[in-house]
């Protein structure tokens, strides 16, 4: 039903790139850091919704049944039994969610820069850009895929192991 | 003696499809110890499921005694992300109402209770993948029998297990009810199972499901001659059964 209801929006809005929303976020926020948190938020949380949805259609139907025969009511249905299922599936959307945020911020960073937002490494892309320097692209090109790469293998790539390893879905 | 579970002319079908069971009447008393043996398909599980009221009678009317029954399905349907002591403890706590909610420790003391009585209290901290099916399965019945429940329905248990670990989870079924002096309903496919387990045999038919033979299994039928005679007898009443319909029991 969940699925039903917002399925074509959230897969709508997980096609539109973020940065669509960065003209709008500036009219409504202006210049500031809420125009970054805001397109951050509408880059990452179709794919964090999309994954708790796939998490939910995926539960097997006889932990519904173990719950009801083991007298879980519906809050304990849903604390107990369905959020630790959809557990990997909530993880694996917010690891495609930092994805898209953390492009997100970079596009943002080089389209809107000025006011009060801060210095970023977007903007030291376009900086370098602006300045025809291919050592301060190439530099902050690094260091985004750096980024991206530490909070892989320092974050999500821990989590999920852990997941998976504790359900038996993975040799530990 | 007073009755565990009471089924007058229950009937069962589901939307649109055939009759799944018609007209099926028993008791059972508290204590007592019966299997339901049937072909595949002939409705033992849907039946099982009306008693856990997991499903609804289209008629009749099915009484179970007050505090109602516990459930032990044919795979363990242990959660894979709580260890075997997690699992049992969680049952615990779901069987607890609003107003009695026990400490922690003392839920901890209980599954310990329960792991000890089911011979696993070495594997407490293990995850379902880290036990074989037969551990399993055992977690599973200390899980059911941590509803503390009168009541409990076995859905062919052992079924996927071999013959070396479903027999020694028979003497230790037979230990526990004994030991427990629960009601159990228990499902199977095999006349031996029956017969070995069970105080009584119901004998259900197939498309729709009716009680057509019905066998008293006294401690000395369950031995020797009086075994096989037993068995035979209603290994033909089932294969008769079978041959009317074209099934199996498999």
């Amino acid at each position: 039903m969940l699925r039903q209801a917002f399925g074509p929006l959230i897969s709508g809005l997980q096609v539109l790139p973020s940065v669509a929303w960065v003209p709008a976020a500036v009219i409504w926020f202006g210049l500031t850091d809420a125009t970054v948190y805001f397109v951050i938020f509408m880059g990452a949380i179709p794919s964090v919704v999309n994954g708790l949805i796939a998490g939910v259609r995926q539960v097997p139907p006889q932990h519904h049944r173990v719950g009801r025969v083991l007298g879980a009511n519906r809050w304990q249905m849903t604390t107990r039994i369905l959020l630790p299922a959809i557990l990997p599936s909530y993880v694996g959307g917010l690891r495609q969610g930092w994805a898209f945020s953390w492009r997100s911020l970079m596009a943002a960073e080089i389209i809107a820069t000025g006011g009060s937002m801060g210095f970023g490494l977007g903007t030291l892309l376009d900086q370098g850009r602006a300045l025809a320097d291919m050592s301060v692209v190439l530099t902050a090109v690094l260091i985004i895929l750096l980024v991206g790469v530490v909070v892989e293998l320092l974050v999500f790539a821990p989590i999920e192991r852990r997941l998976l390893t504790t359900r038996g879905l993975l040799e530990s | 003696m007073n009755e565990a579970v009471v089924f007058d002319t229950v009937d069962k079908s589901f939307a649109e499809g055939p009759e799944v069971l018609s007209e099926v009447s028993f008791d059972i008393a508290e204590g007592e110890f019966v299997c339901l043996l049937g072909a595949s398909g002939c409705g033992k599980s849907t039946l099982l499921s009306m008693i856990a009221q997991l499903e609804r009678p289209t008629g009749g009317a099915i009484e179970v005694t007050e505090g109602g029954a516990a459930f032990m399905f044919q795979d363990a349907s242990l959660f894979p992300w709580l260890t075997a002591e997690q699992n049992i403890m969680l049952a615990l706590r779901l069987a607890e109402g609003r107003c009695q909610i026990r400490q922690r420790k003392v839920r901890r003391q209980r599954a310990a209770e329960l792991l000890d009585l089911v011979r696993l209290s070495e594997h407490a901290h293990r995850r379902p993948h880290e036990l074989s099916g037969g551990m399993r399965q055992r977690v599973a019945l200390a899980r059911a029998l941590a509803q503390e429940r009168p009541v409990l329905l076995m859905d062919e248990p052992f079924g996927a297990l071999d013959a070396i670990t479903r027999s020694l989870l028979h003497e230790e079924l037979l230990r526990i009810w004994r030991t427990t002096g629960r009601t159990i309903v228990f499902v199977t496919h095999s006349v031996d199972e029956a017969v070995h387990l069970g105080q009584r045999v119901l004998l259900l038919s197939s498309r729709p499901g009716r009680i057509i033979g019905e066998w008293e299994v006294a401690e000395e039928d369950r031995e020797g001659a009086r075994r096989a005679v037993l068995v035979d007898e209603i290994t033909e009443r089932l294969r008769n059964e079978v041959g009317r319909h074209g099934g199996d029991t498999h």
